[in-house]
């Protein structure tokens, strides 16, 4: 149990870098359909 | 002669199926445990029935067939398809004990929501369950989501006979060499991203100032059921009931990382960062995300005026797309105001539903990975025309190494993309039969097959018992996708021929 | 004919005091009441969640609920929230209702001027019906049985072979 603990543990140090860049690559992806969206919104609004 | 269906068969299954409902039994401890945490002495009776009941009918299969010496692909198929529609009537019990079910069927119908990660609701009086109903509720999408089988994977089978079960619920990327160590390695990435997730979660409702205990509740809760792409919440307005545009956020973080496939996770955690750029499926992933939000946004042109400002706009906008494209179905507006949405804005959540999320993720629907197949089939069909006959036309694409295109891959992809859309149809088609409209039963139909959970209103406790039985198959075929359920019909068929 | 005026405009505000909305017939007909004084009856539920000045909590009426918010002057007042085994506070609102409000990033929802208690929320006793009780435990006495026999069933047929 504590052998596996200690492996999970190491594992975890490695995947720390990538933990964080996951989780900010959704956020990247939201951002630009918000980009995708404000264009269409402002065009919408300067042809009214 | 090829020996077909013999009585071994029933030996095996029944064998393996006492197994599974015997840690049925053992996963509904921990609603129990919440049940005496908070003091619900209700529930924790309801709970307690169901679990003899689990461990009763497990260990009287058991007693009858006793331990097989292995197990071949149709078995592993039978298992896995008939183990679901157990764990559907089995779990369903303690929901229906709760109260806040009209039948029997509406709580079946619930359960098999959960377990196929769709989210589709029967329950009545939400906001007035348990505290362990609603973990249990939340923990079947969490079952569901790796999948029934891979729980009882790690502690029951034997390598050899794990892959035939693992292949049955879905799941054929190997990310390991071996199928136990892929789930023990799924099973990680959950429980990791369980912890982060809901402290993130729970953060974010501390600081809109809910106490910490409720707030770790509905974080634990939410995080469940959006990382399974269930999309089950623990109060009846869903996503909504919280009022934050920041915890939707969280949200989407979330949601994403679980259409996400392991395969990538694996290579992320460790260190090959470019996997995440350059893989094929999270490359079709976000291509197809933008198209389908394209498409909705198209379908708002000159209707932007309903909405007050752009904020709000790309929230409810994007918030459902991708929801839809993701397979969780958190909805953060009322059914009312969907069917307010122009038909193309519509059509354009069907469009990212029925697309779903990659493959070996806990996403449903056609999965993004056969998308590009077919993209990359026809490319190579298109080259090998336009080229000399003697040349060889070879098509690649990137998921953890190159692959090529072979024909085998394409037929078998092409079959079960074929058979989401006549799913998708076919409950269609039924839907108009009972006198809704085509869009609204097109949603509601790809809705339960892709097991997202995305309402348009039809999905209701008053809604006629066919159509309740006929979502739950869509469900169960769409979750298991169809292999499974088509030897399960045979294996039927050759009994009763017999 | 002031008078008379100034009599119907006060019947009118009496009858719009009195009369109350369904949470349904708002979600329902969004555009009928949007930017307009409504009233809504209904248990409050849930949790109390801030946000920028003022606080929210949702009201449940006939199985629909709503987010309503308040001012901060308005929280001493509620007391009890409605969960698994407690009635919420039953209270009457007033305010304005929004179909995409703009303070709140398009929210559909209800600024509240007003707050009543009309009923003040309780602990409801859980009752166990005793038949799921003898049930419970009479399943449990056939599983022990089962089991039982399945073990004592394994034990022999593992014996020869050792």
């Amino acid at each position: 149990m504590k052998k596996r603990l200690m492996r999970y543990i190491v594992l975890l140090k490695k995947g720390i870098i990538g933990i964080s860049i996951e989780l900010v690559y959704p956020l990247i992806v939201a951002l630009s359909a918000f980009i995708l969206c404000l264009i269409m919104f402002i065009s919408e609004i300067s042809r009214r | 002669m090829i020996p077909d269906f013999s009585k071994d068969d029933i030996f095996v299954v029944s064998h393996y199926i006492g197994k599974i409902l015997i840690a049925l039994g053992l996963a509904q401890l921990f609603p129990v445990f919440v049940g005496l945490v908070f003091r619900e002495m209700g529930a924790v009776i309801d709970f307690f029935i169901s679990i003899l009941a689990c461990f009763s009918f497990g260990s009287i299969l058991l007693y009858f067939s006793p331990s097989p010496k292995g197990l071949n692909w149709r078995q592993g198929m039978i298992i896995v398809a008939l183990s679901w529609l157990l764990a559907m009537s089995f779990s369903a019990l303690p929901l229906y004990l709760s109260g806040h079910f009209e039948c029997f069927l509406d709580a079946c119908f619930e359960s098999m929501s959960a377990y196929a990660t769709t989210g589709l609701v029967l329950i009545q009086d939400l906001d007035h369950l348990s505290h362990a109903h609603n973990i249990w509720r939340h923990q079947m999408c969490f079952i569901g989501g790796q999948g029934i089988i891979l729980v009882a994977l790690v502690f029951f089978f034997r390598g050899g006979d794990a892959l035939r079960i693992y292949i049955g619920e879905a799941r054929d990327d190997k990310i390991l060499p071996n199928s136990i160590t892929t789930a023990k390695f799924i099973w990680m990435v959950s429980f990791t991203y369980l912890i982060i997730g809901s402290l993130l979660l729970a953060f974010v409702l501390i600081l809109h100032g809910i106490p910490f205990s409720r707030a770790l509740f509905h974080g634990l809760c939410i995080f469940m059921a959006g990382w399974d792409t269930a999309g089950f919440a623990p109060q009846s307005l869903n996503v909504l009931y919280y009022h934050s545009p920041a915890f939707e956020l969280v949200t989407v973080i979330i949601i994403l990382l679980g259409a996400t496939s392991f395969g990538v996770h694996y290579s992320v955690w460790t260190g090959k960062f470019r996997e995440l750029r350059e893989d094929f499926e999270v490359k079709i992933l976000l291509f197809s995300i933008f198209f389908a939000y394209l498409i909705t946004l198209v379908g708002f042109l000159g209707r932007t005026a309903m909405f007050s400002d752009v904020f709000s706009f790309f929230r409810q906008t994007f918030y459902q797309v991708i929801s839809g494209h993701t397979g969780v179905g958190y909805s953060n507006i009322y059914v009312s105001q969907l069917t307010e949405w122009p038909d193309l804005a519509i059509f354009g959540v069907i469009v990212a539903m029925a697309i779903g999320g990659c493959m070996n993720s806990t996403a449903g629907g056609i999965k993004v990975f056969r998308i590009g197949l077919f993209y990359k089939a026809l490319k190579r069909e298109v080259r090998r025309l336009a080229y000399p006959e003697s040349s060889r036309v070879k098509e690649f694409f990137h998921h953890q190494r190159e692959i090529p295109v072979d024909d085998t891959m394409v037929k078998t992809a092409m079959i079960i993309t074929v058979c989401y859309v006549l799913l998708y149809i076919s409950g269609a088609v039924i839907g108009t039969f009972f006198g809704y409209d085509f869009l609204s039963s097109l949603f509601e139909s790809v809705s339960a097959a892709a097991n997202v959970g995305l309402s348009i209103g039809i999905t209701s406790p008053s809604m006629s018992a066919f159509l309740k039985i006929w979502y739950i198959i869509e469900m169960w075929a769409g979750r298991l996708e169809f292999f499974a359920i088509f030897i399960l019909i045979r294996f039927f068929v050759k009994v009763i021929k017999k | 004919m002031k008078i008379l005026r100034l009599i119907l405009f006060g019947l009118l505000a009496l009858w719009g005091i009195s009369s109350s909305q369904t949470v349904s017939a708002l979600i329902n007909n969004p555009e009928m009441f949007d930017g307009k004084t409504v009233v809504v009856k209904g248990e409050l539920i849930g949790d109390i969640i801030n946000g920028r000045n003022g606080f929210c909590v949702n009201i449940l009426d006939s199985g629909k609920a709503i987010g309503v918010w308040f001012s901060e002057s308005e929280r001493e007042k509620i007391e009890v929230l409605g969960r698994y085994g407690v009635k919420g506070d039953f209270v009457r609102i007033k305010g304005v209702f929004y179909k995409n409000c703009a303070q709140h990033t398009g929210d559909m929802d209800i600024h509240a001027g007003f707050l009543e208690i009309l009923e003040r929320g309780r602990k409801k006793d859980e009752d166990v019906p005793v038949e799921k009780v003898v049930f419970a435990f009479s399943l449990g006495i056939v599983s022990l049985a089962a089991i039982g026999i399945l073990h004592l069933l394994y034990r022999r047929e593992s014996l020869p072979r050792d």
